[in-house]
């Protein structure tokens, strides 16, 4: 309850002037030791990202969480920009990782300020009062709002919909209840984003989790799977309008608005299409008070050998678009081919028609050859992270225990790459962290990064 | 007057009028939006709704003893002092929707629920030309804020001013 003079210096009013924050220096990311057959707690790493330290790369810092089985995935801050919206909320600072265990349902609330590489956990919400309070569980995305922080939850308490939303308040990470107020046929969730001046939010639609927990079955990707993104009104709670992005596509996943808010658009991938097996992306924007979408980039399946059983009928390798994630300049979206083993860069100075500028190819199902670091990677391209100023991107392996064991079968060891994102775009030769049997998610930068904040100015 | 309050009150007005949370925010998308209008009429917009209670405060003026001075002091030092710690928790965000009608709700139930409206009353009460002063420095800084707003968004003016209202509230007693 200290009163300091200065305000959090990590909050920008806009992506433009983000971009001009000092490089990071610390990346914390998300390691789990689920469905590795170890049995042990997963941890938060802390990785020196500052390319003229001596422990560049290194792993200089980690923590252990107190139970097993959590299985961390994504987590965000207890505070971020967006707490400088108009009436944004005064005195807030970026000082704790908001940290769910998508398995247990279990959050815990981890202090970065004291010492950023030695963080400790000050609170852990049990899975119990989430339950209780709120009906939800399998935590997934979180956001910082500025009235709260917003988690979303793939399901109830049965395993089964709907999933939905839920807050914690800003100081005590006392656990709300439930966001919607009026959510009309809503009743797969995933992930979630919005437009704080414009007042909407847009969710997306995985499936719930008895579907998906214990691995992928392909009989069930025709009717138990999402397709569809959902428009709410943020202030009155209500859901307002849904899209269905293609009757044959399935699993709308990342959904990346545009960092400028006077631009009522993003974008969304389609991880897989019933037809022939390809990933697309798709544009969902606002045209004359109307909600409407198109696909703007398909990537089609590859023929591959060496495939793992799920893909042995289909012969070939599906790309698994599994994340997207725009630069705050709103120039560039960079995307994940955990199947094909690709990270692309497209133009999107024209949303509509976005251009592919470049790729690196990073392991892949079936792809033995080493790469620039003259390894042999474990697993594909998953998790993206893009830095503020948008010129490293961060990649991580592992896309969910039981599916990392359907699609990896031989094994996956997580690790961390940089790939520079100047005027090339290519793999930085002297990053590599190797997690080791632990499997690396989701990354956040120290002070924000292309995911974590939302803007409420041009 | 006093001139060691008349500038004591004076400077509290220009702290709280340079406090980027008390509406210069709202006036800081509307430039970057274009809109002009609403972007200059913003700062006047809040300082207007902060002191809407000192229109009933101005049928109580009267010429106050030294015990009702005394009163009055205390309950300025009272105001500052719980609002240290206690400020930043009571804000109440409802939404961010940057219109006229979401800055006059919010301001008016923020500085209900933080008791923003007890010094410029009390300014009020112990004389109009203070309460001049306040306004005057108010809207000032509320529009130099508006010229500068990026730049000061750094520094907890919130803070400030409770320390300012602490040390006005000390020299109207002396």
């Amino acid at each position: 309850m200290g009163i300091s003079l200065k305000l959090d210096p990590t909050f920008y009013p806009s992506a433009k002037e983000a971009m001009k924050a000092k490089p990071e220096d610390l990346a914390y990311v998300a390691c789990l030791y689920e469905g590795t057959g170890v049995k042990k707690p997963d941890f938060i790493a802390v990785v020196d990202v500052n390319p003229r330290s001596p422990t560049y790369s290194k792993v200089i810092g980690k923590i252990d969480l107190p139970y097993v089985g959590d299985e961390l995935h994504h987590f965000g801050w207890n505070a971020c920009s967006s707490s400088l919206c108009p009436n944004g909320k005064p005195g807030l600072e970026r000082r704790y990782l908001v940290v769910p265990g998508l398995r247990s349902s279990r959050i815990y609330i981890i202090d970065v300020k004291e010492n950023p590489t030695n963080p400790r956990i000050v609170k852990v919400i049990e899975p119990e009062e989430v339950k209780e309070k709120t009906g939800y569980t399998r935590l997934h995305t979180v956001h910082c709002g500025p009235d709260g922080i917003y988690i979303s939850a793939f399901g109830n308490t049965e395993g089964e919909g709907p999933g939905g939303i839920l807050i914690l308040d800003h100081y005590s990470f006392e656990v709300l209840g439930r966001w919607e107020i009026d959510r009309g046929d809503q009743y797969l969730a995933y992930d979630f984003w919005w437009n704080l001046p414009n007042g909407f939010l847009v969710s997306s639609e995985w499936a719930v989790p008895n579907t998906i927990e214990d691995g992928l079955r392909i009989e069930h990707l025709k009717d138990r799977y999402g397709n569809r993104i959902h428009f709410w009104d943020l202030n009155k709670r209500k859901k307002m309008h849904s899209l269905s992005l293609g009757e044959e596509n399935r699993m709308a996943l990342e959904l990346r608005p545009l960092h400028d808010p006077t631009k009522m658009m993003g974008f969304i991938n389609m991880v897989v299409s019933l037809k022939d097996l390809s990933s697309s992306i798709w544009l969902w924007f606002n045209e004359e008070g109307k909600w409407r979408s198109e696909k703007v980039i398909e990537i089609p399946a590859e023929p591959g050998e060496g495939l793992p059983e799920i893909l042995k009928p289909f012969k070939v390798i599906p790309p698994l678009v599994t994340d997207i994630d725009v630069s705050l300049d709103d120039k560039f979206l960079f995307v994940s081919c955990w199947g094909t083993g690709e990270v692309r860069k497209y133009d999107i100075s024209n949303p509509f028609k976005p251009v592919l500028v470049g790729i690196v190819k990073l392991g892949g199902i079936g792809k033995k050859d080493s790469n620039a670091l003259g390894l042999t990677l474990t697993g594909g391209p998953q998790m993206l992270e893009v830095s503020r100023d948008g010129k490293r991107i961060y990649v991580t392996n592992s896309l969910y225990s039981t599916w990392d064991n359907q699609f990896y079968p031989e094994g996956l060891r997580g690790w961390m790459i940089k790939i520079d994102s100047d005027e090339r775009f290519n793999i930085d030769k002297d990053f590599y962290v190797d997690f080791g049997d632990a499997r690396s998610h989701q990354t956040r930068l120290r002070g924000g990064d292309a995911s974590s904040d939302s803007y409420c100015y041009p | 007057m006093h001139l060691p309050t008349l500038i004591a009150i004076l400077s509290s007005g220009m702290i709280d009028g340079i406090d980027v949370y008390k509406g210069g925010l709202f006036s800081l998308y509307f430039k970057r939006v274009g809109d002009e209008f609403r972007a200059l009429i913003s700062p006047l917009f809040y300082t207007l709704m902060e002191c809407l209670p000192c229109v009933v405060a101005f049928w109580l003026w009267n010429d106050f003893s030294r015990p009702e001075i005394i009163i009055l002091s205390g309950t300025l030092l009272s105001y500052a002092i719980m609002r240290i710690p206690v400020d930043k928790y009571i804000h109440y965000v409802g939404d961010v929707k940057p219109t006229l009608r979401g800055l006059a709700k919010w301001s008016w139930v923020n500085s209900l629920l933080c008791m923003d409206f007890i010094p410029p009353v009390i300014f009020l009460l112990i004389g109009k030309g203070y309460f001049l002063a306040f306004l005057i420095g108010n809207i000032t800084f509320r529009y130099l804020a508006y010229k500068i707003n990026v730049r000061i968004l750094r520094i907890n003016f919130s803070a400030l001013f409770s320390l300012i209202i602490a040390i006005t509230a000390v020299i109207i007693l002396f």
